[in-house]
């Protein structure tokens, strides 16, 4: 008897041990832009409008009102390091300083992308080099005093000093001898950035860039207030009196790996419109936590991971946007087998996406055949994933199976060596959080291919070495994301790496740098296909997150790059 | 007794001279550096932040920086969240994680020393079984899935108590009560057999030859030889109170210290690691010390000699 008792408790503590296993996996799941996302839902993943960005349902003023109480609970996963727009690089505190920093522009889910911000306007020269924004007349900081250029061309002097010690300096590269001056190695005046007549201000880029209006819109170019920027130095930004508003919110608690208070700031240039009082952000990263507060009240959203995403697939609040990223596998091709393109072909097409993106990342439309995802703009304002096609092929074509092998047996014979040898010749290198994603492909390519190749964890510190001096074989779940809707943004860092030489892709990326408008786009397709042709970056999945609100909630802004979330005009109604 | 605390003290200065050492060369031997660092960041920035952070000098010189630093008492500012300094993290890290843990070791300690004794006394009745089946619980299911449990029941479910934050006792409640449950088992079950290695002893059998009451064999013989092994628990015990809670202060969001270290290794964060391996190694230190000290008060017999 008490051994059968001794048993059942036994199997109940199993149990409990597996629910705890369940438990640490969804808990690494955290609203941060910068984690892969992995979601599923079953909607297409066209742009579901032009720049792919969703809102919350618009409220029916016929039959709803207000609530007494306007406030909005929001979390994110870590404290952020800095609020200050000039040094953030993370994508959940970015969200935090676009509500507290109002951007020279807006970004906006129609039109060109953009709406007034602190600038009311916006104008290009032809050659898309010059680069002209009229500061709006009576814009206030939270202490009531005028918002100057003097201010906006301030904070560019400041970042670009090496002093300030900014890890996202390079950022402002863009702007024609932004990097000379950081360096030393050019004067202020010679710097593309100038004040005009008229409260204009006038940056001048080092190349043509269509995009840069995206990033005007970004919150990682929203000026600070020049006296609060000198009185706290690198300091700006860390706590509560060390940071002045601009934007609809201003933050008024900060209880540091805790919560932050953020309430409506009075002095906003467009406070009529704002209706939200306050925002008010937990920090915490425990996802039973974070789901138990959403079912009592306690968060007005809540972000669903995979694990949960069946249960919440019919909630009629559940809105699901697309994030500009992709993963990719990288190949080495110093590897004396992976130098060989018929081998690496083989294991392109050896790796199902469409079963890879359903099963291990439980969303079936986030497989990527391309380098460039969903939501980019593409020729003619349209969608350049659509316009460029599925590129790669792969075992999801039974058919295809069969030229892989062939293909490696062809690049094996070219090479002289035998399969045993291969699977001597390279290893899987992935972080701890890919773990899952190599495994699944490494047996991939033992079904289809008859190779099975070990997989190693590295840690990223060691990792990004690696990548970067090419002393890797093969890195699974490696990825781009971009804050601009841009295919330079996905590209770009092949070119800048500099490890493949490829002359035709040079002499295309030489001639992309001095385009502008539909050429430059379809050079890009062009790189891209080459790109992907030749095998050294094979696309997994894309990125997609999924989110669902109380019933009460309106007015959330969601887009797909650069900070996630507006909550400008977001308000509460009465249930 | 004073010149044995004054040797007590000096070995401790050379203890923490040692760890800090140690700790400053094994922290630069981990790859990463307090900055993000991506794909993208050329090497014009990467040299700046270096510059910035006085990482281009030679290692050792950087050792002497640090260890000059420190013994002005100065640990620095957190090289990741720059507005926070370590001795500020910790003093206002600190009451949180000190009420959680104490509170834990506390209640832990009493309820499981009476399971433990009960336990030990009812040797393979009911209450035994009880009590092995609870320590088995106790020790194997991780406290998170313990925590998670009872966040649930009660303050999801049930709602009596705050599912996160710390504004009150009533948001104390629950991680005492998670950080309980381990210590229960812990110390039920180390008292059990410690009771039931001290029944086993010539002198118990002794004392009831002499004819003493159960109770008063239990009471003047039996449990203050039995808490010996106890009492050689509470130093790292008393560190651990501060620090080893930091899963239960993850889930209920406490703003404690368990996740300023975690959070200052995964950042490489130099000046946060160092100095809070300090304070917590003199912590550590502090609290053998005291062990040493209650070892003599509980034991007649290893009274330290003058």
């Amino acid at each position: 008897m008490k051994k059968r008792l001794l048993a059942l408790l036994l199997a109940a503590l199993m149990v409990l041990s597996m629910a705890a296993c369940a438990g640490s996996n969804t808990s690494s799941e955290t609203p941060s832009t910068q984690e892969p996302a992995s979601n599923t839902t079953t909607e297409t993943p066209a742009a579901e409008n032009n720049n792919g960005g969703v809102a919350t349902a618009p409220a029916d003023p016929a039959t709803e009102e207000l609530a007494d109480e306007q406030v909005f609970h929001y979390y994110m996963g870590s404290e952020p390091s800095t609020l200050d727009p000039w040094m953030n690089n993370s994508g959940s505190a970015s969200i935090i300083i676009a509500a507290i920093h109002e951007p020279m522009l807006r970004p906006s889910l129609e039109g060109e992308g953009w709406e007034p911000g602190l600038c009311d306007s916006y104008e290009k020269s032809e050659d898309s080099t010059v680069h002209t924004l009229h500061l709006r007349e009576g814009a206030k900081w939270e202490d009531g005093t005028d918002i100057t250029v003097e201010d906006i061309y301030n904070s560019y002097l400041r970042v670009l000093n090496p002093e300030l010690g900014s890890s996202i300096a390079y950022r402002y590269f863009p702007i024609l001898n932004a990097e000379e001056y950081y360096m030393g190695e050019a004067t202020e005046q010679e710097l593309g950035i100038k004040i005009r007549d008229g409260n204009l201000i006038q940056f001048t880029t080092k190349k043509p860039y269509d995009y840069f209006v995206d990033m005007m819109t970004s919150d990682g170019f929203a000026p600070v207030q020049t006296a609060a920027a000198e009185a706290y130095g690198d300091m700006y930004g860390t706590d509560v009196d060390k940071i002045v508003a601009s934007g609809p919110f201003k933050l008024v608690e900060w209880t540091h790996q805790h919560s932050m208070v953020l309430e409506k700031n009075e002095n906003y240039w467009d406070a009529e419109n704002v209706k939200l009082e306050t925002l008010d952000v937990t920090i915490t990263v425990d996802q039973n936590t974070i789901m138990g507060m959403f079912q009592n009240g306690e968060l007005s959203l809540f972000k669903v991971g995979n694990e949960l995403l069946p249960q919440y697939a019919d909630d009629p609040t559940l809105e699901t946007d697309t994030r500009l990223k992709v993963t990719f596998i990288e190949f080495n091709p110093r590897n004396e087998f992976l130098a060989n393109k018929n081998i690496r072909e083989a294991f392109s097409i050896a790796f199902d996406r469409q079963i890879f993106a359903e099963q291990v990342m439980h969303n079936g439309k986030l497989a990527a055949y391309g380098l460039v995802p969903y939501g980019v703009r593409g020729v003619d304002g349209g969608d350049f994933r659509e316009q460029n096609g599925n590129i790669v092929t792969d075992a999801s074509d039974p058919s295809e199976i069969e030229r892989a092998q062939q293909l490696l047996d062809t690049g094996l014979e070219e090479l002289g060596k035998t399969v045993e040898e291969l699977q001597e010749g390279f290893s899987i290198q992935c972080l701890e959080s890919g773990k899952t994603q190599a495994q699944a492909i490494q047996n991939m390519w033992k079904t289809n291919l008859g190779v099975e190749m070990p997989v190693s964890v590295v840690d990223f510190n060691v990792l990004l070495p690696m990548l970067m001096e090419g002393t890797f074989d093969c890195v699974i779940g490696g990825g781009q994301d971009s804050n601009y809707r841009d295919p330079e943004g996905f590209m770009n860092f092949i070119y800048e790496e500099g490890k493949w030489d490829d002359p035709e892709f040079l002499a295309l990326m030489e001639k992309v740098q001095t385009q502008t408008g539909d050429e430059r786009i379809q050079t890009w397709m062009e790189i891209e296909r080459l790109v992907l042709e030749n095998f050294i970056y094979i696309p997994q999945v894309y990125a997609e997150n999924n989110w669902v609100f109380q019933s009460n909630v309106r007015g959330v802004k969601i887009f797909t790059y650069g900070y996630e979330f507006d909550f400008k005009d977001v308000y509460l109604v009465k249930e | 007794m004073l010149r044995y605390t004054v040797k007590r003290f000096l070995s401790m200065l050379l203890t923490l001279f040692l760890v800090a050492t140690a700790t400053f060369f094994l922290m630069h031997a981990i790859p990463g550096q307090p900055f993000e660092v991506t794909r993208e960041t050329p090497e014009s920035v990467k040299e700046a932040m270096m510059a910035k952070y006085g990482l281009d000098k030679p290692l050792f010189e950087q050792y002497l920086i640090y260890m000059k630093n420190l013994l002005h008492g100065d640990f620095g500012v957190s090289m990741k969240y720059k507005g926070q300094t370590v001795t500020g993290t910790v003093t206002s890290g600190m009451p949180a994680s000190a009420v959680i843990g104490f509170g834990g070791v506390i209640l832990g300690c009493l309820i499981g020393s009476v399971l433990g004794a009960l336990a030990a006394l009812k040797n393979k009745g009911f209450v035994d079984y009880f009590v092995i089946v609870l320590a088995i619980l106790g020790v194997s299911v991780p406290n998170f899935v313990f925590a998670s449990l009872i966040q649930r029941i009660f303050a999801v479910q049930w709602k009596l108590f705050p599912i996160q934050g710390w504004k009150g006792l009533s948001y104390a409640v629950l991680p005492i009560l998670a950080a309980t449950f381990t210590n229960i088992a812990h110390y039920a079950r180390m008292l059990r057999t410690s009771m039931l290695d001290t029944m086993g002893q010539d002198y118990i059998a002794t004392a009831k030859s002499k004819g003493l009451s159960q109770s008063e064999i239990v009471r003047k013989h039996m449990l203050r030889n039995s808490f010996l092994p106890l009492v050689t628990t509470l130093g790292p015990m008393l560190a651990g109170c501060l620090t080893g809670n930091f899963v239960i202060e993850k889930i209920f969001n406490v703003p404690g210290l368990g996740q300023s270290m975690i959070l200052a290794i995964q950042n490489s964060d130099y000046t946060m690691i160092m100095g809070l391996t300090i304070i917590f190694s003199f912590i550590s230190i502090i609290g053998y010390f005291l062990v040493d000290i209650v070892y003599g008060l509980v034991d007649p017999r290893i009274r330290i000699a003058g």
